[in-house]
């Protein structure tokens, strides 16, 4: 009898060991897991954070101009009112910064071309932004709120953008509250309800992907804000040819400075897009 | 003549004191007269004046004048007058000058060929000489400071293409211990000699604006480090040559490669792209590009002035946007 009762102490002994061992690894992986997904997670509030993508291309057999923009990586800086879009690629390095509070003058916007023998820089009033982003005011959006990719450990929904030409893109976006600033400074996506994650086009029987290969929350230097001066020309924007000027640092004194006030934001406002059924 | 002579205040008289003897033509010339049968004189006349020696023809021997005038304390004063120099008449040369206007200087050489020099070419020989001395000046100063700055820039490298230093136009670095963007301004900018492209040719820069570099922009691959051009890839690996190849581009098939510049610069160049990378560097045993490295180069050129005419020429188009980033990529 006690040598029954000590052969299933043991038993059970071993039997929940083997449990709690189970039990250990299953909480200590969904933690692991829980710990990926927020380390991920992009607080919709927070002041500032970096998501990068990489550029690739697929269906590329033959070398040409686009294999200089494959590998290529695009950098979204955001901190406040402060916005920095940022593409590095083979061919060339350019950036647009945007501030809300209009830090130059009168300039909402500043095109940088940042590689190259001659680099360029161009402010944009709120009314020059808004036919530099002219293109994408014809958008249209559909959300398919059934279809989800997971990117980065985050479940993103997939909606489509159509532009006028009826061009597609397929984007991947991480359902949150827009960043207003974001919104402001690419105006393409403001339809979609989120953190856009992965988007893509096909033309041609070629595809051009954007995919987000790392979220930082870490604090950005303000130096990443500052537009560049010295060894730059300005360009002026006239909406059809460039005109290359000296670079004088001076105020911009603009035409358009009773209007900016309320058209600056007026795009950043995200439409209401269509739900598929 | 005779009474005259002996008359002590005869004018006559007083008047010899003056004599001034007749030019020695005279006397050959009456030697001639006398001596003519025709010549109608008294014959005692004709005798005296054959037999007297004033009348006879002396040459001019002015040997002896000087010798006498040396000789002579009186006659002193006379050597003074060696001292001054007498005006040429009007010459020929003045008459060019007038003529021409132009100041024209006269030389004869040894063959005694006159030779006429103008003024004109005188001073763009001069002005030609002194281009060329500023030239080497220049040139002589541009070396010194080329390789004080790569002595510089040695630190920054530790690589086996630290023989290529770069520096670039860039004032915004991305350092995040730094609230403002680092501008370190210097006093020029290395050229770097590249025989491959003339898109490539980096002229020297010398405003203030164009000066300021920074030094701080290394592109890191792998193991290797090469200071950044003009932010542009492109431009720095074409820079490079046969000798001084980075490792990855040295495999006979590149692989996939990431070039990183900082934290959130870092691309990644394809097996495709790296492979006609690979092609700008082949040389012939000459040493010169290869048709083909020459073709990769005429290759590349066209895509950036295509890309450039795309997104900078029209300043509409945003690269940025996945939009017309496609249609330009896919179609052209």
């Amino acid at each position: 009898m006690l040598f029954a009762a000590k052969y299933l102490n043991d038993y059970l002994q071993k039997k929940f060991t083997f449990f709690l061992a189970l039990n250990l690894i299953f909480i200590s992986t969904n933690a692991q897991i829980n710990i990926l997904a927020n380390k991920n997670k992009i607080n919709t509030n927070s002041k500032q954070f970096v998501v990068s993508y990489e550029i690739t291309l697929t269906e590329n057999p033959n070398n040409n101009i686009a294999e200089t923009y494959n590998g290529g990586i695009k950098t979204v800086f955001i901190k406040n009112n402060y916005a920095r879009i940022r593409l590095v690629s083979l061919m060339r390095t350019q950036s647009i910064f945007f501030n809300t509070q209009k830090p130059n003058g009168n300039a909402i916007a500043t095109v940088v071309k940042e590689s190259g023998k001659v680099k360029t820089k161009m402010l944009l009033s709120p009314s020059k932004w808004k036919l530099y982003q002219q293109k994408n005011s014809k958008n249209t959006c559909v959300l398919y709120n059934a279809d989800t990719l997971t990117i980065l450990n985050l479940i993103c929904k997939k909606a489509i953008i159509t532009n006028a030409d009826s061009s597609t893109l397929e984007v991947y976006y991480y359902p949150s509250k827009p960043n207003k600033t974001w919104v402001a400074a690419e105006p393409l996506f403001k339809s979609i309800p989120g953190i856009v994650l992965k988007y893509s086009i096909v033309k041609n029987n070629k595809t051009l992907q954007y995919t987000a290969t790392k979220i930082n929350t870490n604090t950005i230097a303000q130096g990443l804000f500052v537009i560049p001066n010295i060894g730059y020309t300005k360009v002026n924007f006239n909406n059809k040819k460039i005109s290359t000027a000296p670079q004088v640092e001076v105020e911009e004194t603009d035409d358009d400075t009773t209007e900016e006030a309320e058209t600056e934001l007026s795009d950043s406002i995200p439409t209401k897009p269509k739900i598929s059924p | 003549m005779t009474n005259q002579k002996n008359i002590p205040n005869s004018p006559f008289t007083k008047l010899k004191n003056f004599e001034i003897a007749p030019p020695h033509e005279c006397y050959g010339l009456l030697k001639k007269v006398i001596t003519n049968e025709n010549c109608n004189i008294d014959k005692n006349l004709r005798e005296a004046l054959l037999h007297n020696n004033h009348y006879t023809s002396a040459p001019f021997d002015a040997e002896f004048i000087l010798q006498k005038i040396k000789n002579t304390p009186t006659l002193s004063p006379f050597k003074k007058l060696k001292i001054f120099d007498v005006t040429p008449p009007f010459t020929f040369e003045d008459f060019l000058k007038l003529k021409t206007n132009k100041s024209i200087s006269i030389t004869k050489n040894s063959n005694g060929k006159v030779i006429y020099t103008s003024f004109v070419k005188k001073i763009m020989a001069a002005a030609a000489v002194i281009v060329l001395l500023l030239m080497g000046y220049n040139l002589y100063n541009k070396k010194n400071k080329q390789d004080v700055a790569i002595s510089t820039k040695n630190t920054h490298t530790t690589n086996p293409i630290k023989n290529k230093i770069y520096t670039n136009i860039d004032s915004v670095n991305f350092n995040t211990n730094t609230k403002q963007p680092i501008v370190i301004k210097t006093n020029k900018i290395i050229k770097q000699n590249n025989t491959l492209s003339p898109f490539y040719n980096y002229k020297i820069l010398n405003t203030d604006k164009e000066l300021a570099i920074n030094n701080t922009q290394e592109i890191t691959i792998g193991a290797d480090k090469l200071l950044f051009l003009d932010n542009d890839y492109l431009a720095t690996f074409a820079s490079f040559n046969e000798s001084n190849t980075p490792t990855f581009l040295q495999a006979d098939n590149p692989l996939p490669t990431t070039l990183s510049v900082n934290e959130y610069t870092s691309i990644n160049v394809s097996a495709a792209m790296g492979g006609m990378m690979k092609k700008m560097y082949k040389t012939k045993k000459s040493g010169k590009p290869t048709r083909r490295a020459r073709k990769t180069i005429e290759k590349l050129d066209k895509w950036k002035k295509v890309d450039a005419q795309h997104f900078d020429s029209t300043n509409v188009n945003n690269p940025l946007d996945p939009f017309e980033l496609s249609n330009f990529i896919f179609y052209k």
